[in-house]
């Protein structure tokens, strides 16, 4: 199933770790709010950044359907968000 | 008949209200999105006159132009206080985002983990620029709490205040100069490139290298 249009790459188990991983620092040492803006402003730089785009789709491990064909994930979600 | 001029201001008005949406959304609607576009449009005759096709599209110096108009009006405005940290946040992951050559680690192996470790020091450095935008925009919060914060909560922003200044002080001599007059002194970023004898533009990628290491330093010291 591909991810819904209102999907984030934070509903992607791996890409969520990424974000914690990168905001880990500051938790404890920011407000909680701010913290979660930060996760979310870097869900949007995941979905704009080209830099961030190439990055994740190389380095994001893939299922893939039985034909091989189709990668689940949040990399749809992504590529839909930049086209529009 | 409209003119080429004509047509170009008609785009960058699009553009405009494109950038300012984004930006409405990304400050948690915490600025009506009318509000925004009138900090942008001064820069938006600017755009008009300045662009230099042989350098970059209309669209994307439009809209470098317009987010930096909006971002200094958001930081000039008293009335937007409790946007502002988040602007300075935006401003310096985009100018983290700006600086970075397309070809960084073009020499790193081309393994799955090896990008997957790009990644994390990509995100890693937008999550820095952001603590340091918040903080520069409260001042040095050790000395100058803001009065919304519990006691919790300001001595908190303290130790990550005092983690950050710790991890500054690690960065080489240029890039420490950078960032500490840029974010701790609120020195213009052009004026400092001016007094370190760079160009902008390398100033720029001078930005960036720092904020990616000062992420990596600030990971190491959690």
């Amino acid at each position: 199933m591909w991810p819904r249009m209102d999907a984030s790459p934070l509903d992607d188990p791996w890409i969520a770790a990424q974000v914690d991983a990168a905001v880990a620092p500051y938790v404890g040492r920011l407000p909680a709010e701010e913290v979660a803006w930060m996760r979310e402003q870097l869900a949007e730089v995941l979905l704009h950044d080209e830099e961030a785009i190439r990055l994740l789709r190389r380095a994001q491990p893939r299922e893939v359907d039985e034909s091989g064909e189709r990668a689940f994930g949040v990399l749809g979600a992504a590529g839909r968000a930049k086209a529009g | 008949m409209r003119t080429a001029e004509d047509r170009l201001v008609a785009e960058g008005l699009d553009l405009l209200r494109l950038v300012a949406k984004r930006i409405a959304r990304r400050l948690g609607r915490r600025i009506p999105v009318e509000d925004l576009v009138a900090l942008g449009h001064p820069a938006l005759l600017d755009v008009v006159r300045t662009h230099d096709p042989s350098r970059s599209t209309f669209e994307a110096y439009a809209k470098r132009k317009i987010r930096w108009a909006i971002f200094d009006g958001i930081r000039r405005e008293t009335r937007w206080r409790s946007a502002a940290a988040r602007a300075s946040a935006l401003a310096a992951s985009a100018r983290f985002a700006e600086g970075r050559g397309a070809d960084d680690d073009a020499d790193a192996p081309a393994t799955q983990e090896a990008y997957a470790a790009r990644l994390g020091g990509l995100l890693a450095g937008h999550a820095a620029a952001m603590a340091l935008g918040l903080l520069s925009a409260q001042g040095d919060v050790a000395a100058v709490p803001d009065a919304a914060d519990s006691p919790e909560e300001r001595a908190s922003r303290a130790e990550l205040a005092q983690a950050v200044r710790h991890a500054v002080r690690e960065l080489p001599e240029r890039e420490r100069a950078l960032v500490e007059r840029h974010y701790f002194d609120d020195e213009r970023f052009d004026q400092i490139a001016q007094d370190l004898g760079i160009s902008k533009s390398w100033a720029s990628r001078l930005h960036s290298q720092a904020i990616e290491r000062l992420g990596e330093l600030l990971r190491a010291m959690r």
